[in-house]
């Protein structure tokens, strides 16, 4: 045991090198530490006091732990559960996406978007409708592939497109067995090519667009995602419409963690970012209540309400993975408590009812749920400030920092 | 004396290859180097070296080596890599390119 154990405990958890490196970190931290405080210690300072002040000197570990992160660049973390999770999410995200791009089995998505675009496409040959529907396929899986890069971290975003060029390779080997028609197997192909690099790139956008703290709230929202995915595919129901949905969710979950955590982690150059994320969350939103009200195969108000929780539950998952003083943590801990109940209650009922709720809504439910939801983000907002009594949550890092 | 922290920060990169080209140090005895021959001028703050002096190893400026100390806490060791000197080269005739053309302004404004 050293009088330094904490101190160090708290640097080697905010490091995000891999484990031999921040051994090596901490080591030398340590012995500089050591050798200040035998200093002190010399010149007639207690030991106790001479430790406080050796550490003090040193810095607040979080801040010196990502300035050390981002100078050992070579020795970042390779974490196998996250290489795996952004796989997994690449994988997810191809499949459904290919799922309702091409055989979207009636969803709104494919009613009123995909159906007159290719009937238009159509008209102008068989290639044309094909190629559009691998590019609407390639917009469709954009979200889970950037996510899945900022997942994976720095320099291994490309493993966004491991999952269609595994694909593609899996249609090369059975090119030679496969009888039926081979046009199917062309698409697969053409889906296969295009679908690797862009995923790829798209991977290795993401994997550069965020620091450590905002991966961390995407990473939570990528589980999120994948457990509504998840539930959606125990309720049996199928279709376009869950499928829809649960794409719905991941696309707005992810951009309400990504613009809260830029919003409170960056400070101002990023704070245009986020407000373009809530406009496209926003745009999204009013589109997706369009076109359900246009294909009247789903109550808006599921959707409105699914949308509205999910985005505020992104936004408090980037809070609540932002901050780490126990009484912010608390308070925003206890909204997001409110708002996941909200959320475990629709699951639950999608998933037991067959998805009653999505045909027959209940609208008295559904807004008390939504306007307590409201509620408790912000009495969790509130909490938060008084806590921090700081401009935190309005997103001056350098404050955060300064704690 | 005053110092302009600025000026500090882009000038202690080549404090340190240069101390390092004379003897191999350690983290703590190079803040210590720093502070003495500077008489309290350069005093960088002890968390901020180590990531430049990680940066610095990095870039293949610096290597490090532990040595075992008896009964204290073994240190790490930097030295000057070849790479590092060709680096202290470039920036000392920065520097001193960049001090002759400040002393030609500074000294010709009193005329």
């Amino acid at each position: 045991m050293s009088d330094f154990d904490e101190y160090l405990a708290r640097l080697r958890s905010a490091l995000d090198v891999n484990p031999r490196r921040a051994g090596e970190i901490c080591a030398e931290v340590r012995s500089h530490l050591e050798e200040r405080a035998r200093q002190l210690t010399e010149a007639g300072m207690s030991r106790e006091a001479a430790v406080a002040q050796a550490a003090q000197a040193f810095g607040d570990p979080q801040d010196v732990a990502r300035r050390l992160t981002q100078a050992n660049a070579r020795h970042r973390a390779v974490s196998a559960p996250r290489v795996l999770l952004a796989f997994a999410l690449a994988s997810v995200g191809l499949i459904s996406a290919f799922d309702l791009a091409f055989a979207g089995g009636g969803g709104p998505w494919l009613h009123l978007v995909l159906q007159p675009a290719t009937r238009w496409a159509r008209e102008q040959g068989v290639l044309p409708g094909q190629v559009l529907l691998v590019v609407m396929m390639v917009v469709l899986m954009a979200p889970t592939a950037v996510l899945a890069g900022t997942v994976a971290g720095p320099r291994r975003g490309w493993i966004a497109g491991l999952p269609a060029l595994l694909w593609g390779a899996l249609l090369v080997v059975v090119l030679g067995v496969y009888d039926g028609p081979r046009s199917e197997l062309f698409v697969g192909l053409l889906v296969a090519v295009v679908a690797a690099p862009a995923a790829a790139l798209m991977g290795l956008g993401g994997s550069d667009l965020v620091r450590q703290p905002a991966r961390r709230g995407l990473a939570a929202g990528c589980a999120a995602y994948l457990l509504v995915l998840g539930l959606t595919a125990l309720s049996g129901s199928g279709g376009g419409e869950i499928l829809f949905l649960a794409t719905a969710y991941g696309v707005i979950l992810s951009l309400g963690v990504l613009g809260s955590a830029a919003l409170w982690q960056w400070g101002k150059p990023w704070r245009p970012v986020a407000f373009v994320s809530f406009l496209f969350c926003a745009a999204f939103l009013a589109a997706l209540i369009r076109f359900v009200q246009l294909s009247g195969r789903i109550a808006w108000f599921d959707v409105a309400a699914l949308a509205v929780a999910a985005a505020s539950l992104g936004m408090l998952a980037g809070l609540w993975l932002c901050v780490w003083r126990p009484a912010r943590l608390a308070a925003v801990l206890l909204s997001t408590s409110c708002v996941a109940l909200v959320l475990l209650v629709i699951g639950i009922s999608a998933v037991s009812g067959e998805m009653r709720w999505f045909q027959h809504p209940d609208p008295v439910w559904l807004w008390r749920g939504l306007v307590a939801a409201e509620v408790a983000v912000a009495l969790g907002l509130s909490a938060a400030v008084l806590a921090t009594r700081k401009r935190a949550v309005l997103g001056d890092s350098a404050a955060i920092r300064a704690q | 004396m005053k110092s302009d922290p600025q000026l500090v920060k882009g000038t202690v990169r080549l404090l340190v290859l240069r101390l390092l080209d004379r003897e191999p140090m350690y983290g703590y005895q190079i803040i210590q180097h720093l502070r003495d021959r500077s008489q309290g001028h350069f005093r960088p703050g002890e968390g901020a070296l180590y990531p430049l002096l990680h940066e610095m190893e990095e870039q293949g400026l610096l290597r490090a080596r532990w040595r075992q100390q008896e009964g204290r806490p073994n240190r790490r060791y930097y030295h000057v890599t070849a790479r590092g000197r060709r680096e202290l080269a470039r920036r000392l005739e920065v520097w001193r390119d960049f001090t002759r053309a400040v002393d030609l302004v500074l000294e010709g404004s009193h005329v």
